[in-house]
C-alpha cells in the first residue's frame, strides 16, 4: 500500500458518506408530500377552488398554491398518512386525482400517478450483479419533481375549461393484501366518457418511481 | 301554313292556266274577233272548283262596280242560270250577255295580270325564304363549328385529367409500394425482434442457470461460512474459557503476591524488632544479672531469626517464582490481547455471518411467498389451461402469453401507425376525390350546357327541318305549278340544298356520344373515381378488418388485465372526500329548495282557494265580519252600560236599603248582603239560589241573629223583613250575641219543611210585589237604556221573589278578597222560599 492509495481510498470513502442512502420510509415521505402538493397545484391550476382559497409557498424551488380550505386540509390530513403507511409497506399501485362534476357527478379529468415501489432485496441486474438503491441525491429527486410541478402547470393550456363547479376525489390503488382502515370504501375504477390521454414527466427516489399521466374528456367534434 | 296558304293559290293558278288553255293561247294573245258565246258555256265548265261557293273568298276586282257587286252578291253559278235561261229564253239577250262575257274575260284577264304578280310576289317570297333557310343553314354549321370546338376543348380537358389520374395512380401506386416495403420492413423487424426475443430468452435461461449456479454456490459459501463460524463459535468460546481460567489465575497469583508483600512488610517489621531487641541484648548483656535469662531469650530470638531468615529466603524464592509467573502472566497478557482482537475479528465474522443468516432467512421467506405464489399461479393456469401442470409448461404458456402480449401490442401499435397511414391517404383521397367531384361537376355542368345547346340546335333543326318540308311543299307545288318551266340551275340549286339537308340531317339524327369522340378525360376521370372509391371500399373494410382485430385484441388485454387487477389491487377512496361532501351540501340545497317550494306551493293552493271562492261568500263573509264588530261594539257598550247601571242599582240599594249587594254568578248564583250599618265589614249574608229557594249560608254574623232567623225566616219565612229587623238592629247598636242560638246544620228539614208549606201563599205575594217593582224599574230605565232588552238577563224572572234578592246578574261582578266561598263544605245552609 502506498501513500497515493491511501489518499485515493480515502477521498473515496469521504465521497460515499456524502451521498446519503433514501430509506424506504424516507421515500414514502417524500413521494406523499409530493402528492400533496401536486393535488393542491392541479386544484388550483384546474380551478376547482377559487383562487382566494389557495396560499402561495415556496417548495422544490418554484412557487406553488396550498389550499387554506379547512375541509379539504382535514381531508388531505386525514388521507395521505394512510398513504404514506401503505407506501412505506410498497402496498400502494398508484393514486387517482378525479374531477368530477359537482351538478351531474360526471367525470371530467383523471390525473392518473403510477407507483412503482422497486424491490430492494433480491434483485439483480442482467449482468447477475446486485443493484444497488437509495443512493440518489436529494436534490436530483426534487429536480424530477420540479419538472413533473411545472408540467401539471403547463397542462392548462391544452386541457379543456372546467366551466362547471367542481368536485374532486381521491381513488388510491393498493393490493388486495393491503390493510384498510375504517372509513375508506372500495371504488369501482372510474373511466372519463370520450376520454384523451396525455403522458406527463415521471420521477424516480431510486425506492418509488411516480409516472404521472392526465385523461381528460376531449371535446365533442 | 305555308301549304295551306299555298294550295288554294296554285290551285287558283291552276285554274287560271286550264281557262287559259280552254281559251286558246297564251295569256297576252287576247282574241279580237267577239267570241261566240253559244259555245261558251259548253267551253266553260261551270262546274270548275273556280267557280265553286268556296271561291267566293277570293277577292277578284272588277271594272265596274255594278259588275262586281252582281257578281259578288249572286255568285257565278246564278249568273250561269241565268245565263242559262237567258240563251234558252231570248236569244237577243245573248249578245249583250256576250259583252258581258268579254268584259269578264278582260276582268279575268286583268285578274290574271294580278295574279301574275302575286306569283311573282310569292317567287320574291321564295327567295327570301331561300335566303333566310340558307342563313339559318349557315349559323348551324356556324354553331356546329362551336360545338365541335367545344367538344374539342372537352377532350383536352379530359386528356389533362387523364394525366391527373395517371400521376395519382403512380402516386397511389408508389404509396402501395412503398406500403408493401414497410409492410416487409416491419416485418423483418418483427422477425428480427422475434429473433432477439428468443435470443434475450436464451440469455435470460443461461442468466437463470447461472443465477441458479451463483445461488447453489453461495448457499454452499454460507454452509461453509457457517461451518466455520460454528467452528470459530467453538474455539472462541474455549479461548474465552481459557482466557477466564487464566485470569483467575492471576487473580490468584496477584492476591498471592500481595499476601507475600504483607508478610515481607511484618517481618522486616520484625526484622526491626530484632535488631532492636538486639540492641537491647547488648544492652543487657551489659547487665550481668539477667544474662542467663536475655541468654535465652537471644537463643529464642535466634531461633526466631533463624527460622525468619528460612521463612524470608522462603519468601524470596516465593517472590522470585511469582515474579516470573508474573513475567509469565504479562507474556500471557499479550497473548490475550491477541486472543481478543481475534475475538473481535470473529465476532464481526460473526455478525456479518449473522447478517448473512438473516439475508438467509429473508431469502427463504422470500422463496416461501414466492412458492405461494407459484402455487397460486399454478392455479390460475390451471384454470387457464388444463395442460399447464409442470412449472416448465406454465412458464411456456406465460411466455406465450406474454408474447402474445408483446405481439399484441405491436400488432396493436402497428396497425395504429397503418390506420394513422390509412386516415391519412384516405383524408388525401378524400381531398383529391373532392377536387375530382367538383372537376366532375363542373364537367358535368359543361356537358349540361352542352346538352342543352345540343337540344336547342335539335329543336331549331328540327323546326328547319319542319320549314324545309314545308318548303319542299311549296316547291313541289310550285314545280307542279311550272312543270318543267323551272330551270336546271333552280333544280340543281334545290339537289345541292336537299343534299346539304341530308347531311345536316344525318349530322343530327347521329347520335353525339357515337358521332363525338368520348371524353377521354371524363371517362379516365369517372374510372379514377370508381378506381378510388373501389380502393376506399377495400381501405374501409380492412380497416373495418384491422378495427375488429384491434377490439378483439384489446378485449383480450382487458381480460388479460382484469384476470391481473382481479388477482392484484382493489380501489378505495375515503368516505368524506370533497366530493361527497359537496354532494351531500347539494341534497341539503335541494331538500331546503323542496320545502320552500312545499311552502310556496302551500301559499299558493291557498291562495287559488281563495281565489276560488264566490264573490258573494266574500261580500257575506264582509258582512258577517261589519255584523260582528257592530256587535262586538254593542256588546262593548252594553257592558260598559250593565256595568254602569249596576254600580248605580247597587248604590241606590245601598242607600235604600241599607245594604251593599255583591252578586256572584260562578260557581253558583249568589248573592252577598254587607249591612251599610254593621261595625265589621266582613259580616256578611250570603243568599245561595237553588231551584225556587234562597238559601241562607252559615256565616259568623248569624250568630248574632238566631232568634230573628227563627222567627223571621224559618217561621215566617219573610226575608225583608229579617233583613229589616237586621238594619234596624244594627242601627240601635251592636246586636246581642246569641252564642246559644247558633246552630250548627242550620238548614234542617224541618225548616226546609216550613218553608215548603209557606211557599205557595208568600209566593203569590212575592210575585205581585215583583211586577210592581218591574214596572217602576223599567220606567227609570226608560230612555236611557234601550239597548239593555237585547243583553242575556232580563229582571222579569219568574223566580224572583223579591228587588232585594233578585238583582240582575253581573257578568264583572266579581266578590271581594275576603268574600265567603260556599265551596266550603262545613258551611250550614238555611234553606228560603
Amino acid at each position: 500500500m502506498t501513500g497515493k492509495e491511501n489518499k485515493s481510498s480515502s477521498m473515496n470513502v469521504s465521497v460515499s458518506q456524502q451521498v446519503k442512502s433514501i430509506t424506504l420510509q424516507g421515500s414514502a415521505t417524500i413521494v406523499v408530500q409530493f402528492f400533496r402538493y401536486a393535488v393542491n397545484s392541479i386544484l388550483y391550476q384546474r380551478g376547482v377552488y377559487a383562487s382566494e382559497t389557495f396560499d402561495r409557498c415556496q417548495q422544490y424551488g418554484i412557487t406553488l398554491f396550498m389550499t387554506k380550505d379547512k375541509e379539504i386540509n382535514e381531508y388531505f390530513e386525514s388521507v395521505l398518512p394512510n398513504l404514506e403507511n401503505w407506501l412505506a409497506r410498497g402496498e400502494l399501485r398508484g393514486v387517482s386525482l378525479v374531477i368530477t362534476s359537482a351538478l351531474t357527478g360526471e367525470h371530467l379529468e383523471k390525473w392518473d400517478f403510477d407507483i412503482h415501489t422497486v424491490p430492494t432485496e433480491g434483485d439483480t441486474t442482467i449482468t447477475g450483479r446486485k443493484r444497488e438503491y437509495g443512493k440518489k441525491e436529494l436534490a436530483e429527486i426534487q429536480k424530477g419533481i420540479r419538472n413533473v410541478m411545472r408540467q401539471i402547470t403547463a397542462t392548462v393550456t391544452f386541457l379543456p375549461l372546467l366551466d362547471v363547479r367542481c368536485a374532486f376525489d381521491l381513488r388510491i390503488y393498493v393490493n388486495n393484501e393491503a390493510e384498510v382502515m375504517r372509513g375508506w370504501i372500495e371504488e369501482s375504477d372510474s373511466n372519463v366518457a370520450n376520454p384523451e390521454r396525455v403522458e406527463l414527466r415521471s420521477f424516480s427516489t431510486s425506492v418509488h418511481r411516480v409516472q404521472a399521466s392526465v385523461t381528460y374528456k376531449a371535446d365533442d367534434p | 301554313m305555308s301549304r295551306d296558304a299555298a294550295t288554294p293559290i296554285s290551285k287558283y293558278l291552276a285554274s287560271i292556266d286550264r281557262r287559259h288553255s280552254l281559251i286558246g293561247g297564251s295569256l297576252p294573245s287576247i282574241p279580237a274577233t267577239p267570241v261566240d258565246t253559244t259555245g261558251l258555256g259548253i267551253a266553260f265548265n261551270f262546274n270548275d272548283t273556280f267557280l265553286s261557293d268556296e271561291q267566293s273568298l277570293l277577292h277578284i276586282p272588277s271594272p265596274t262596280k255594278s259588275n262586281r257587286s252582281v257578281l259578288s252578291e249572286s255568285g257565278l253559278p246564278s249568273d250561269r242560270k241565268r245565263r242559262k235561261t237567258f240563251y234558252e229564253d231570248d236569244s237577243e239577250k245573248l249578245q249583250r250577255k256576250s259583252d258581258e262575257l268579254e268584259r269578264i274575260l278582260r276582268q279575268t284577264q286583268m285578274d290574271l295580270i294580278d295574279s301574275r304578280s302575286v306569283i311573282t310576289s310569292l317567287e320574291h317570297h321564295k327567295i327570301s325564304s331561300e335566303a333566310t333557310h340558307k342563313e339559318q343553314l349557315i349559323s348551324l354549321q356556324a354553331s356546329n363549328i362551336d360545338i365541335r370546338n367545344h367538344w374539342k376543348n372537352a377532350l383536352e380537358k379530359i386528356k389533362v385529367l387523364e394525366e391527373k389520374v395517371g400521376k395519382l395512380e403512380k402516386k397511389e401506386k408508389d404509396t402501395s409500394d412503398s406500403l408493401h416495403e414497410q409492410k416487409n420492413a416491419h416485418s423483418n423487424m418483427v422477425c428480427s425482434l422475434q429473433n432477439r426475443i428468443l435470443k434475450l430468452q436464451s440469455d435470460n435461461c443461461e442468466l437463470k442457470q447461472k443465477y441458479d449456479e451463483d445461488i447453489n454456490r453461495n448457499a454452499e459459501t454460507v454452509r461453509k461460512l457457517s461451518n466455520d463460524l460454528d467452528g470459530t463459535e467453538r474455539g472462541a468460546e474455549k479461548w474465552i474459557i481459557e482466557s477466564q481460567s487464566l485470569k483467575d489465575q492471576l487473580t490468584l497469583v496477584q492476591s498471592q503476591l500481595v499476601k507475600c508483600q504483607a508478610q515481607l512488610k511484618e517481618s522486616q517489621t520484625k526484622i526491626i524488632e530484632f535488631d532492636e531487641l538486639k540492641s537491647k541484648y547488648t544492652e543487657a548483656l551489659s547487665d550481668a544479672t539477667n544474662i542467663k535469662i536475655t541468654a535465652d531469650q537471644v537463643k529464642k530470638w535466634e531461633n526466631l531469626y533463624v527460622c525468619e531468615q528460612i521463612r524470608n529466603r522462603n519468601l524470596t524464592m516465593e517472590i522470585q517464582k511469582l515474579k516470573q509467573e508474573n513475567q509469565t502472566l504479562n507474556s500471557t497478557m499479550s497473548s490475550e490481547m491477541l486472543l481478543k482482537e481475534q475475538i473481535a475479528s470473529l465476532e464481526m465474522r460473526v455478525s456479518h455471518m449473522t447478517g448473512e443468516l438473516k439475508e438467509k432467512v429473508l431469502c427463504d421467506e422470500n422463496r416461501k411467498a414466492l412458492q405461494a405464489e407459484i402455487t397460486e399461479w399454478k392455479n390460475v393456469a390451471s384454470k387457464l389451461d388444463h395442460r399447464c401442470k409442470t412449472p416448465v409448461n406454465f412458464e411456456s404458456v406465460l411466455r406465450q402469453y406474454q408474447n402474445q402480449l408483446l405481439e399484441f401490442k405491436h400488432d396493436n401499435s402497428d396497425l395504429k401507425l397503418q390506420i394513422q397511414n390509412r386516415t391519412e391517404l384516405i383524408s388525401k383521397v378524400q381531398a383529391e376525390n373532392t377536387s375530382l367531384r367538383e372537376q366532375v361537376r363542373l364537367l358535368k355542368d359543361l356537358s349540361e350546357k352542352q346538352a342543352d345547346d345540343l337540344k336547342k340546335t335539335s329543336k331549331r333543326l328540327v323546326l328547319i327541318a319542319k320549314d324545309r318540308d314545308s318548303l319542299k311543299g311549296l316547291k313541289e307545288s310550285y314545280e307542279q305549278e311550272f312543270e318543267g318551266h323551272c330551270s336546271k340551275a333552280l333544280m340543281e340549286r334545290n339537289q345541292q340544298l336537299e343534299i346539304l339537308i341530308a347531311q345536316h340531317e344525318t349530322l343530327i339524327s347521329e347520335d353525339p356520344s357515337f358521332t363525338k369522340r368520348p371524353c377521354e378525360k371524363c371517362s379516365d376521370l369517372s374510372q379514377k373515381i370508381q378506381e378510388l372509391s373501389a380502393e376506399l371500399k377495400n381501405a374501409k373494410s380492412e380497416l373495418d378488418q384491422k378495427a375488429a382485430s384491434l377490439i378483439l385484441s384489446q378485449n383480450e388485454l382487458s381480460k388479460l388485465e382484469s384476470v391481473d387487477s382481479d388477482l392484484s389491487y382493489k380501489i378505495i377512496s375515503f368516505g368524506k372526500n370533497p366530493s361527497m361532501m359537496s354532494i351531500d351540501q347539494k341534497l341539503k340545497e335541494v331538500l331546503a329548495e323542496n320545502e320552500r317550494l312545499k311552502t310556496k306551493l302551500q301559499q299558493l293552493t291557498e291562495d287559488s282557494k281563495m281565489d276560488g271562492m264566490d264573490a258573494t261568500v266574500v261580500e257575506e263573509k264582509k258582512g258577517l265580519e261589519e255584523k260582528l264588530k257592530t256587535l262586538e261594539r254593542k256588546h262593548e257598550i252594553l257592558t260598559d252600560t250593565y256595568d254602569y247601571e249596576t254600580s248605580q242599582l247597587q248604590t241606590a240599594i245601598e242607600r235604600l236599603f241599607g245594604f251593599h249587594i255583591i252578586l256572584v254568578r260562578e260557581p253558583q248564583s249568589q248573592i252577598r248582603l254587607q249591612s251599610v250599618n254593621s261595625p265589621n265589614p266582613d259580616d256578611m249574608f250570603i243568599f245561595q239560589a237553588s231551584e225556587n229557594d234562597w238559601m241562607l249560608l252559615e256565616t259568623p254574623v248569624l250568630d248574632i241573629f238566631r232568634q230573628e232567623i227563627e222567627t223571621y225566616l224559618l217561621t215566617a219565612g219573610n226575608i225583608p223583613a229579617f233583613l229589616g229587623v237586621v238594619t234596624v238592629k244594627y242601627c240601635q247598636g251592636i246586636p246581642e250575641s246569641n252564642p246559644s242560638g247558633r246552630t250548627s246544620g242550620a238548614s234542617s228539614p224541618q225548616v226546609q219543611d216550613q218553608y215548603d208549606d209557606e211557599d205557595e201563599d208568600d209566593g203569590d205575594r212575592r210575585h205581585t210585589d215583583e211586577e210592581d217593582d218591574e214596572e217602576d224599574r223599567e220606567e227609570e230605565e226608560e230612555g236611557s237604556e234601550n239597548e239593555r232588552s237585547d243583553a242575556d238577563y232580563s229582571y222579569d224572572d219568574d223566580d224572583a221573589s223579591d228587588d232585594d234578592k233578585r238583582d240582575p246578574p253581573g257578568k264583572n261582578a266579581n266578590p271581594p278578597p275576603g268574600s265567603y266561598d260556599n265551596d266550603d263544605d262545613d258551611d250550614e245552609i238555611i234553606m228560603l222560599d
